[in-house]
Parts: structure tokens; sequence; C-alpha cells
């Protein structure tokens, strides 16, 4: 019984000392003087790894979730007589939730898995004490330049993301089911609000960026230095990232579209 | 590798940027973020119905504004009513303040919205009473009314929306209470 109890204190300990220093390795990656010239380049790079690369993966899925929901709506619709706003189901549907959410499952999927990936394996082949060897800072050399790609490219994921689903949602709904484009566009228009639904989109595309992006890093800068150390971390920050962005849209939605 | 690495960037943001001004400019409306001058009008209404906050305000079909804030409010120590908020676009200023406003369901079931109707515009009244005689001007002038809706003005000429269940228990009720009455008339005659 004591036994449970010491084991159970200590895993919570455990806990707070691993928030602790997730809080830490952000405050010095973060934290500092800013030195754009030699940290552009680096930021340009993160960018094609972490944005570009994930480019394919968000426009397919985009498109095919665009029009299936389109597809979904319109034979839901039809029993109203209602397929006139299909267009506002498609463009709400997508803003409000399903844009920020799985855009950011995506890249948790996608790009937090490879950067987790990719610090393990240099803690593992210890690059990063050899870059303090050489009194290089490897919290402002490696995790800061790949926090501001992670916190950037989200959100402009989501946009093409958004985007390309409208579009997608228009190819099945005007194209295929002959809605008229008129009716289409004059419902999204009149529907979506400029602040309420595109501003709400990419507050919780940041929020989910912020948080998917620091589990990740922390996982691969925390992992222990072993083969094994690195696949459980690389699991722990898919399985970890998807549950803290359903929680976090949870939250979100309920304060912004409570009233 | 650098260099391609560049330009596969510029082509990434060229790309996000294309998709934000798309979802600016073709799926919100352009217009609606570009803020209009509005006014602030305020009306009293005895029964909203559903009618909801962001909800049109519209004159023969055309959106002028919208409704802002609804809560109740007691005037002079009365019974507490409706209190609606109206925004309304400033290049639509020259609405008669005698105008009325009711509240209408576009469609059978489609969502409310409050109808203004025209009243008579007092300037023209002022005209025809000016060439009428002196003394009526006079009075007009002193119950200091302006003849536009303006910032502020409180519409108290209003009707309230109808609700689709007092109707149908009115309908029933006034069905019920004619048979009732005819019971009693068949009871009298039979009596007789």
């Amino acid at each position: 019984m004591l036994d449970l109890i010491a084991k159970l204190g200590r895993s919570i300990i455990n806990i707070i000392a691993m928030l602790g220093r997730s809080g830490l390795m952000l405050f010095g990656a973060l934290i500092g003087k800013p030195q754009f010239s030699k940290q552009f380049p680096l930021l340009v790079k993160q960018f094609y790894f972490v944005g570009v690369q994930s480019l394919s993966i968000i426009i397919v899925s985009g498109l095919f979730i665009g029009m299936v929901l389109a597809l979904q709506g319109y034979f839901i619709l039809t029993t109203f007589g209602a397929e006139a706003s299909l267009g506002m189901l498609v463009a709400l549907a997508l803003l409000r939730e399903l844009g920020p959410v799985v855009a950011g499952l995506l890249f948790a999927g996608r790009a937090g898995s490879a950067l987790t990936a990719e610090i393990g394996l240099m803690k593992a082949t210890e690059q990063l004490s050899s870059m303090e060897m050489m009194a290089v800072d490897p919290l402002r050399r490696i995790i800061a330049p790949r926090f501001w790609a992670g916190f950037f490219c989200m959100p402009f994921l989501t946009a093409i993301f958004v985007a390309v689903g409208i579009l997608g949602g228009v190819l099945v709904g005007v194209d295929w089911k002959g809605i008229d484009a008129g009716f289409f566009w004059s419902s999204i228009q009149s529907n979506v609000d400029w602040w309420h639904d595109l501003g709400n989109c990419f507050i919780k595309s940041f929020a989910f960026a912020i948080a998917s992006t620091w589990i990740a890093l922390f996982n691969g800068y925390d992992c222990m230095p072993t083969s094994e150390g690195i696949s459980r971390a690389t699991t722990n920050t898919v399985v970890y990232s998807s549950l803290v962005i359903l929680g976090l849209d949870f939250i979100l939605t309920a304060l912004m579209f409570s009233n | 590798m650098s260099r391609k690495v560049e330009i596969t960037v510029g082509f990434f943001m060229v790309l996000v940027i294309c998709s934000v001004l798309f979802l600016c400019f073709r799926v919100t409306d352009p217009t609606s973020f570009a803020s209009h001058n509005s006014y602030r009008v305020y009306a009293v209404f005895d029964n909203i119905g559903g009618l909801k906050v962001r909800s049109p305000i519209k004159i023969g079909g055309v959106v002028i504004g919208r409704v802002s804030n609804i809560s109740l409010k007691s005037e002079n120590g009365n019974t507490y009513k409706p209190y609606v908020t109206m925004d309304l676009d400033a290049q639509y200023d020259r609405i008669p303040s005698s105008s009325s406003l009711s509240i209408k369901t576009s469609g059978l079931l489609g969502e409310q919205f409050i109808d203004i109707n025209f009243g008579l515009d007092q300037s023209i009244e002022h005209e025809l009473d000016s060439l009428d005689s002196d003394t009526t001007t006079t009075t007009n002038n002193s119950n200091n009314k302006p003849a536009y809706l303006e910032d502020g003005y409180v519409i108290s000429n209003t009707k309230p929306a109808m609700v689709i269940e007092d109707l149908i228990g009115q309908f029933l009720y006034s069905v019920g209470g004619s048979s009732a009455k005819d019971n009693k008339q068949d009871t009298n005659e039979s009596k007789e």
C-alpha cells in the first residue's frame, strides 16, 4: 500500500519535473538576443523541412475532405431541398473545426514525428553535447529555428488546407452535382464572418502549432539516447500532440462559439 | 541545395499568400471588414419572437443594418420590455422617424428579421403645414422630434413578432369557444 502511494508520488514528481524541463527548454530556446542574419538561413531550411515537405499530404487530404464533406452534405441537404446552402456547410465546417484540427493532426504526424526523430538521433549520436563543447548553444541553434518554423508553418498549412478543401467542395457541389455557383458562393460569403470564423480559425491554428511543436521538440530533446528511446519518443509525440490538439480544440471551441 | 531550398520555400510562401487572399476575399464577404459607418437606433417591442443578435434589418428586402444587442428594459417604472439596439448603415440616413418596425419571418420557417415600414416624411408634413397656417408649425417645432432616424433615437412604433404557437392557440381557443357557445344555445333551445 505504502509502496503504491510512493510510486504514485514519484510519477507525479516525474511529470512535474518533465513539465519544468520542457518549460526551461522553450525558455532557453526563445529568450535571447535575436541574431537575424545568423538565424534566418536556418529558419528557411526548417521551413523547407517542416512546411514544404508537409505540403503534399495537406493538399491531398484537404481536397478529399472538402469533397467528401460536400458529397455527404449534399445527400442530407437534398432531403430538405436546401442544397443551396451546401457552400455554407462546407466552408464553416472547414474553417471552424476540420481545418485547424485535421491540419494539426496531419502536421503532428508528418512534421512533429520527424522533428522528434531528428533531435532524438542528434542526442543519441551526441551531436548536441559536441555543439556545447564548441560553445554553440544547441537550444538556440537546433530548437529555436524548428520551433519558429512549426509555429508559422502550421497556420500557413491550415490556410492552404481550408482553401483547397473549399475548392474541393466547389468541385463536387457545383461541377458534379450542379448547384448554381452563385448560390454556392453567396451562401458562403453571407455566412462566413471575417473575425468570428476566419480569425478564430487562425487563433486555433496558432494554439495547436505551439502545443504540437513544443511537444515534438521536447520529446526529441528529452528522449533516452538509445534506438528504443527514439522510437518511444516518436510515438509519444504523435499520441500526445493528437490528444492535446483534440482537447485544446474542445476548450477553444467552447470559449469561442459559446455565445 | 541551399538555392533550391530557398526557391521551394518561396513557392510555399506564394501558395500561402494566395490561399490567405482566397479566404479573405472569396470566402468572406470583402465588404464586411471594411468597417461601415453606422448609426445606432433603439426600439422597444412587446415581443421579439426569435430575433437574434446580428439579425438583419431590411427595407423592402434590402439589408441596411443588423441587430447589435437585445436586452430587457423598463421605461419609467413600467414593466420590462424587449429593448433592441440596431446599427443602421450611415448612407441610409433619411428614414422618417415616424416609420414603424415589424418583426417578420423570411419564408415559413426561416430566420426572423426587422422590417422597416416607411412613415410619413415629416419634413414634407412641415411644408404642408406651413402652407396651411403659421400656428401649427410652431406647435410642431415645440415637440422637437427629429424628422429622420438619427443616433440614439428610440422607436416605439413597433409591431410584435407573430409567434406561431400563440396564433395556433388563439385559433384553437376561438374554435373551441364558438362550439361551446353553440352547445349552450342548443341547450337553451332544448329547454325552450
